[in-house]
């Protein structure tokens, strides 16, 4: 059914070629650096632009992949909850970072009693085990006291409350801990030493290993299991599937559970990494990871996880690659505008998110 | 389906590049580097401090990492003047990115924290911050001495000061209030009357005043400090009180143009061009401490809001009406939190003076809506250039009149620092990083422009945003730059 193109149909056409265009140009520019560094454009546009050395390429990219994998957790909670009830919980982020402080507040007793030197694996194993126990329970509560009692209301209101639930919970960390900023212990120093031939730090490499198991068991859960199917089901039609007697509240439980269970895991790996976690710790991961579920497809957990890893290298590599070659002042300061300029590029090509399905009109909120 | 021909293209368009450019790299790593000397660790060492910084780096560098050794590019020191929690981030990430192996930390009295200091990765930076190393200097309102305020300090809030501006506080005080007292007649009534002219023309006048921190003069625009610099070298996180003594480096600025001969105006001062405060028997004269008390931050402005209250307390009653300071304010160390609190103030028409802000960045906002209510603000740790003065006649971009500092102007500690780094430690090539804050990025300014004029080499000056957690990006694009 093809409709006539009309204005606003060339303004997105036109807008679809500047981003693009200026991206490419960007990549040129910038491979053209790299291979004549001294090279006349470069010396007109941008005197003291970058000429990365391989294992400096290397190091942003890691360091992006390992924060996109932090995403790519968070993402799959947005994008299952989604999926299953058709509107997004923005306290999402929170319950993330209900993870990070309560394994700060385990690692740091396990620290003092020392614990956490002795036996680094076995008590991050314990801290982790807390954490994602506190992010599951943090959002079962949620569901049972913010959104069953809305299950019925239109979406908007579930959306709204959400944001309150974000507030809450944001305010309730900080009247309890305080303002300040909490920091982890020092984890073990083969963690924090480079590793190996491939020379990247140690704690990178573990957060993109737990990232990558963590998505597999949930595809695993998603996909082989029961309660997957239980959960695909509920998600294509609640009603139906309560008629099959599939216990439709249970398996939405479930599906909060699994998704603060990613945030759990997602906040320890966060707090491993940086090492400092506030009480809006979960703010800005939060809207990335939800950018992440977006750009990837929203409902499609392959989607979000790739989503949290392309915004993730984009935010780190994009600046140097994109916006010095094209003579941008202080570029790295645009971090978070080229994780969100990667998200409004997508939707401009594919406005479902990569991996997502067009919605037919009636399904759309 | 051309969409999904589409679909496969933006993953395409997308990484396909980075894994081009991973090639290129790998093919042209010696581009960027091997005509430079490598040899960044054969530097003569002049000071038994250098040695310390050169094993703390190797220490703290990467070992595994043989084939980076050789990489090892030239950025000699890296000075970043911000806050926490970023600050911790910086030191965390450094050592990880390429080029940074050897490279000295420097840091600035916003970092200079207890709590900073007690973490591990803060070790073997340097610190530039006020000279804490007040001697017998006494305050010539109270006949305080710096070691009869600790003891006090420690009586009242069981803990040392866990941040560097007390005396620069307990000073901006009393000369507030001397200045009250010397604007100040009691009429007819018994009622106090204040000129609110006088209490600025006490501060324009202010010659030699003989205070905590030294010997303190206001400049044509509010800079009234005492200007000393100290540097210290933190070693050990686990003795932080051994690091603030440990100083390697001193300076002592001039302050701005002004004249140095005593004024003799006569009592009591003011014109009453501002207009008049009455404050009637029974009440209290009202000022106001507005300093960063909640967040990372707040062990900076709740020292300095205990040294007002110290000093307050210890100054007594002003012509037999007592001070009231009030609850404290809180400038949440930015532009919104210093508008918002000053609001709060303006609309209460008994203040006379603030003391206040603890963040420049606060300042910028408070200080116009302040001033403009003709409120007396005087920051005990405010150091952006831009509030005050360049030195050199030229008011800065923020400044207002009827705002003073007994705090540093920061060209002095960029200067201190940039001194310290290129004759000191005689590291030729440095970088800066701010994040955008006046304070913060005028001190990035500073050290830039004076390492400069010295003859060294800025690689680059990069900001970051607060609220960053990710600093390999900015670390890169610095290495990369050199």
């Amino acid at each position: 059914m093809r409709t006539p193109r009309t204005g606003v149909d060339w303004f997105l056409t036109f807008l679809r070629l500047l981003l693009l265009g200026a991206a490419t140009l960007g990549v040129l520019l910038f491979i053209v650096q790299q291979v004549y560094p001294d090279n006349l454009i470069t010396r007109w546009v941008n005197p003291v632009s970058a000429n990365l050395t391989a294992s400096q390429f290397k190091g942003l990219l890691v360091s992006g992949l390992t924060q996109g994998a932090m995403y790519g957790l968070i993402a799959l909670g947005y994008s299952m909850v989604y999926g299953v009830l058709g509107f997004i919980n923005f306290a999402h982020g929170e319950v993330f970072m209900a993870g990070a402080m309560t394994g700060m507040i385990a690692s740091n007793k396990l620290d003092d009693a020392g614990i956490w030197e002795s036996n680094f694996l076995g008590s991050l194993a314990f801290v982790l085990a807390v954490a994602v126990a506190t992010s599951t329970l943090a959002a079962i509560a949620m569901e049972k006291v913010a959104y069953r009692p809305l299950r019925n209301s239109p979406r908007l209101v579930l959306l709204i409350t959400s944001v309150g639930m974000s507030f809450f919970i944001q305010n309730a960390s900080l009247v309890l801990l305080g303002a300040k900023s909490k920091s982890y212990p020092r984890a073990a120093e083969w963690l924090n030493g480079n590793v190996g031939v491939i020379d990247v730090r140690g704690s990178r490499l573990l957060v993109i290993a737990v990232a990558g198991l963590s998505a597999v068991a949930l595809w695993w859960l998603v996909e082989r299991t029961k309660t997957g199917m239980a959960m695909r089901a509920v998600a294509e039609d609640a009603e139906i599937a309560a008629l099959m007697g599939i216990k439709v509240n249970r398996t939405i439980v479930t599906v909060f559970a699994v998704g603060g269970a990613m945030a759990g895991v997602a906040g320890i790996l966060w707090g491993l990494m940086f090492r400092s976690v506030t009480h809006s710790t979960g703010f800005l991961p939060g809207i990335k990871a939800f950018s992440a579920a977006v750009l990837g497809g929203i409902g499609h957990l392959g989607g979000a996880m790739t989503g949290g890893l392309i915004i993730g290298a984009a935010e780190s590599v994009g600046p140097i690659v994109f916006f010095e070659p094209l003579g941008v002042q202080g570029a790295t300061q645009l971090k978070d505008a080229v994780a969100f300029l990667v998200l409004v590029g997508v939707l401009l090509i594919r406005p479902s998110g990569l991996f997502g399905e067009r919605l037919p009109a009636e399904d759309r909120v | 389906m051309s969409r999904c021909k589409l679909l496969l293209r933006i993953p395409m368009t997308v990484l396909s590049p980075l894994l081009t450019m991973a090639l290129f790299a790998a093919a042209c790593n010696g581009d960027g580097t091997d005509d430079t000397p490598t040899d960044t660790v054969g530097q003569p060492a002049d000071t038994m401090t250098e040695d310390e910084s050169r094993e703390d780096g190797s220490e703290n560098g990467t070992s595994a990492g043989s084939d980076d050794m050789v990489e090892a590019t030239n950025i000699e020191a890296l000075f970043f003047p911000i806050f926490r929690p970023e600050g911790d981030l910086i030191a965390e990430q450094v050592r990880e990115v390429s080029g940074f192996e050897n490279t000295v930390l420097l840091g600035a009295d916003g970092l200079l924290s207890d709590d900073f200091l007690a973490l591990p990765q803060s070790e073997g930076m340097y610190f530039s911050g006020p000279d804490l190393r007040y001697g017998s200097n006494t305050n010539e309102a109270t006949g305080k001495t710096p070691e009869a305020f600790l003891v006090n300090y420690e009586r009242f809030y069981d803990e040392s000061p866990s941040a560097g501006f007390w005396g620069h506080s307990y000073d901006a005080t009393t000369i507030l209030l001397d200045a009250i007292e010397a604007a100040s007649t009691v009429d007819g009534d018994q009622r106090l009357v204040i000129d609110r002219a006088g209490v600025r023309q006490y501060f324009d006048e202010l010659r030699n005043y003989s205070g905590i921190t030294g010997s303190l003069s206001c400049d044509t625009f509010g800079d009234c400090g005492a200007q000393k610099i100290a540097i210290i070298h933190h070693t050990d996180s686990n003795d932080v009180s051994a690091s603030k003594d440990n100083v390697n480096y001193e300076f002592a600025g001039n302050a701005g143009v002004r004249s140095d001969d005593a004024i003799q105006s006569e009592l009591p001062l003011g014109d009453g061009s501002l207009g008049v405060v009455v404050v009637v028997p029974g009440e209290a004269i009202q000022i106001r401490s507005l300093q960063i008390i909640s967040g990372d931050n707040a062990p900076l402005g709740l020292t300095n809001e205990r040294a007002i209250r110290m000093a307050v307390e210890d100054f007594g009653e002003i012509r037999g009406f007592e001070v009231e300071v009030g609850p404290g304010l809180d400038d949440l160390c930015s532009a919104d939190g210093g508008q918002a609190a000053a609001q709060t103030i303006v609309a209460d028409e008994r203040v006379v003076g603030v003391i206040g802000t603890s963040c420049s960045g606060a300042a910028v906002a408070a200080a116009p809506l302040l001033t403009e209510a003709g409120i007396t603000m005087v920051s005990s740790s405010n150091t952006s250039p831009s509030l005050t003065s360049d030195l050199k006649g030229n008011p800065g971009e923020n400044y207002t009149r009827g705002y003073y500092r007994t705090a540093h102007n920061d060209l002095f500690q960029g200067e201190a620092m940039a001194r310290f780094v290129y004759e000191s430690l005689n590291l030729k090539t440095a970088a800066a990083i701010h994040d955008g804050d006046p304070y913060t990025q005028g001190l990035a300014e500073a050290f830039a422009n004076a390492y400069r004029d010295l003859g060294g080499e800025i690689v680059q000056i990069e900001g970051i945003s607060k609220g960053d957690t990710d600093m390999v990006p900015v670390l890169t694009s610095i290495a990369a730059a050199s």
